[in-house]
């Protein structure tokens, strides 16, 4: 009868049904003959030892049957663990997996008190705990369990411990007056420890070798169940944080020209390719009279989500002033001064803003510290036009002068922003002013927007990568 | 970016070194400077000889440095300035506002 007790046959649900099978033809085996010695008790025909043999089969009956319950207590249990593996699967929330876990726990292992402590991913601190049965004063107090309790030997030793009585273990640590005995089970993943469980009973050595098992069992379980559900948890976060970046990135699109306007005696362009979802780019075309157009090119220092507000803030800010004065020293200066306002002496804007007069091509501008666009003439030279004054937002008072020239029929005017003049290539040598001076000489005659598309495309294969190292915009305004 | 500080005459002396790229730098870099202020320096100078590279915000912590250093009523001096610097500085036009001197010796004369 002892190898019915056999472990290894025990795991298995064959092994379990064999048992099951096996107790079944004993029982009626031992039935068989009771009711033969009941036949032979009832006739008198039954000697005093036959009694005793008799006495025997009775306990033979009770063993087989408390064998039979065993088994289907196991099956039982096997049938609630792959219920609750199978909620568990289902449930992707955090918080829904840690009170599934800590509502089927009481199936599995009874218990008066339940914490279930999670780990950091680098394992240097509590990320949090779900606590059922302590008062306020032990939940305040439980974290502590952590390293002080019993719960830091079975995180330390990676192995369950049983306390049939606390009051006898100078390593419980205390929140709880009811509790008598515990029990504490680690969590793995992968073999890492990612968090534990802690059982507290207020009966004397409430929990067996038996619980500890079922409890370990159940926390490979539940710790597949909570790291499925951190990582949901990370990617709907990540989803969410780039879902905010990409309505940022439409707004700051929304706040860039969607197409250059239109004039008989000019051919525009602009583009701007941020490096991160939004930058700190700018440039506009910004229609002040029917014949007057003024036209912007800007970089905040700095990248990504901050540099965008101040783009935000400069945009509003020079198109306020553009329609309110005339004089492009004026305007700068009041942009400055707002900018310089409104941000840190570390932020500063590099603004080129000019003032074309559409039907003479008379240019009026100023440089606030951008790298000078380049005018290439029409008869082959080539002026920088770097005239103005100190970069926007850092210096409050600064002043600006503004400048003039005429445009000529096949002079062409590039504008840029560092992040293409000093797009690096793996040698570390930056892209630089020459060559994008040559690239535009060469495509001529070429519209605006096809020059364009040269400039980036031979940008892209100075620094032979689709991934751009700071945000590039470009404009070409040509005379026809 | 690394930092050194040392005195010279009761001028302090900030050694700047490696890539000058903003962010946490920049809070690093001022406080370096309050604390100096703390101590009634009036005079500074940025040796900026052992400076790799610079970026727009690298430029930025520069000017932040400037202006705490201008709004406690002292006096700041660059030495050392690299020439990718020297570019940067002409093109923001912040050449007309940061006092450069080509070598340590050259900042320290009539200080």
């Amino acid at each position: 009868m002892d190898s019915l007790k056999s472990d290894n046959t025990k795991e298995t649900a064959s092994g379990r049904a064999w048992i099951e099978r096996r107790a079944y033809t004993e029982l009626m085996e031992v039935l068989n003959s009771a009711r033969q010695e009941l036949q032979a008790l009832a006739s008198g025909n039954l000697p005093d030892s036959r009694l005793s043999a008799f006495d025997d089969q009775l306990q033979r009956l009770a063993r087989i049957l408390e064998q039979i319950q065993e088994v289907q207590r196991d099956r039982l249990e096997l049938h609630l663990v792959t219920q609750i593996a199978e909620s568990l699967s289902n449930a992707l929330d955090l918080e829904e997996v840690l009170t599934l876990i800590i509502d089927s726990l009481k199936q599995v292992v009874d218990y008066d008190a339940v914490g279930i402590f999670l780990i950091s991913e680098d394992g240097s601190s509590v990320e949090g705990e779900w606590l059922r049965g302590y008062d306020v004063e032990g939940m305040k107090l439980v974290r502590q369990k952590l390293d002080q309790g019993l719960v830091g030997v079975a995180i330390a030793t990676r192995k369950p411990v049983i306390v049939a009585d606390v009051k006898n273990d100078p390593r419980y640590f205390d929140t709880r007056s009811q509790t008598q005995s515990e029990l504490v089970a680690p969590m793995f993943t992968s073999g890492k420890v990612i968090g534990c469980f802690n059982l507290e009973s207020d009966r004397l050595g409430a929990f067996s070798e038996a619980d500890a098992e079922r409890l370990a069992a159940f926390a490979s379980q539940a710790a597949i169940a909570i790291d499925r559900a951190r990582m949901h948890r990370e990617i709907v976060q990540k989803q969410r944080l780039d879902e905010q970046l990409a309505l940022a990135r439409r707004m700051q699109r929304d706040l860039l020209p969607r197409k250059a306007p239109l004039y008989d005696r000019f051919d525009m362009a602009g583009i701007n390719v941020p490096s991160e979802a939004v930058g700190g780019d700018y440039f506009d075309f910004i229609p002040l009279t029917q014949k007057d157009l003024g036209f912007v090119i800007g970089d905040v220092s700095g990248k990504g989500v901050p540099a965008a507000f101040v783009m935000a803030s400069l945009r509003a800010a020079l198109r306020i002033e553009a329609f309110s004065h005339y004089a492009i020293s004026t305007i700068l200066s009041r942009v400055n001064d707002f900018l310089a306002e409104s941000t840190k002496p570390e932020i500063f804007v590099t603004a080129f803003y000019g003032v074309l007069d559409t039907q003479t091509a008379a240019l009026t501008f100023a440089n606030a510290g951008h790298n000078p666009p380049l005018l290439i003439r029409a008869d082959g030279t080539l002026t920088e036009l770097s005239e103005g004054g100190m970069l926007l937002g850092a210096f409050p008072a600064a002043l600006y002068h503004e400048h003039r020239t005429n445009l000529q029929p096949g002079d062409v005017l590039l504008l840029y922003t560092d992040g293409a003049s000093e797009a690096m290539n793996p040698a570390g040598e930056e892209f630089g002013i020459i060559k994008l001076e040559e690239v535009v000489r060469k495509i001529l005659p070429a519209p605006s927007k096809i020059i364009i598309r040269e400039i980036l495309k031979t940008i892209r294969t100075h620094t032979g990568s689709t991934r751009l190292q700071d945000d590039i915009t470009l404009m070409v305004i040509q005379c026809r | 970016m690394r930092l050194k500080t040392r005195e010279r005459d009761g001028i302090l002396i900030l050694e700047v070194k490696g890539k000058v790229m903003g962010g946490p730098e920049a809070t690093v870099f001022q406080d370096t400077i309050k604390e100096a202020l703390g101590k009634k320096y009036k005079k500074f100078i940025f040796d900026l000889g052992g400076v790799d590279w610079m970026n727009s915000s690298g430029l930025g912590i520069l000017i932040g440095g400037l202006t705490t250093i201008k709004n406690a009523n002292s006096e700041l001096r660059l030495a050392n300035v690299t020439e990718k610097i020297k570019s940067l500085f002409m093109i923001t036009k912040l050449v007309t506002i940061f006092d450069s001197y080509e070598t340590i010796e050259d900042a320290l004369q009539n200080y």
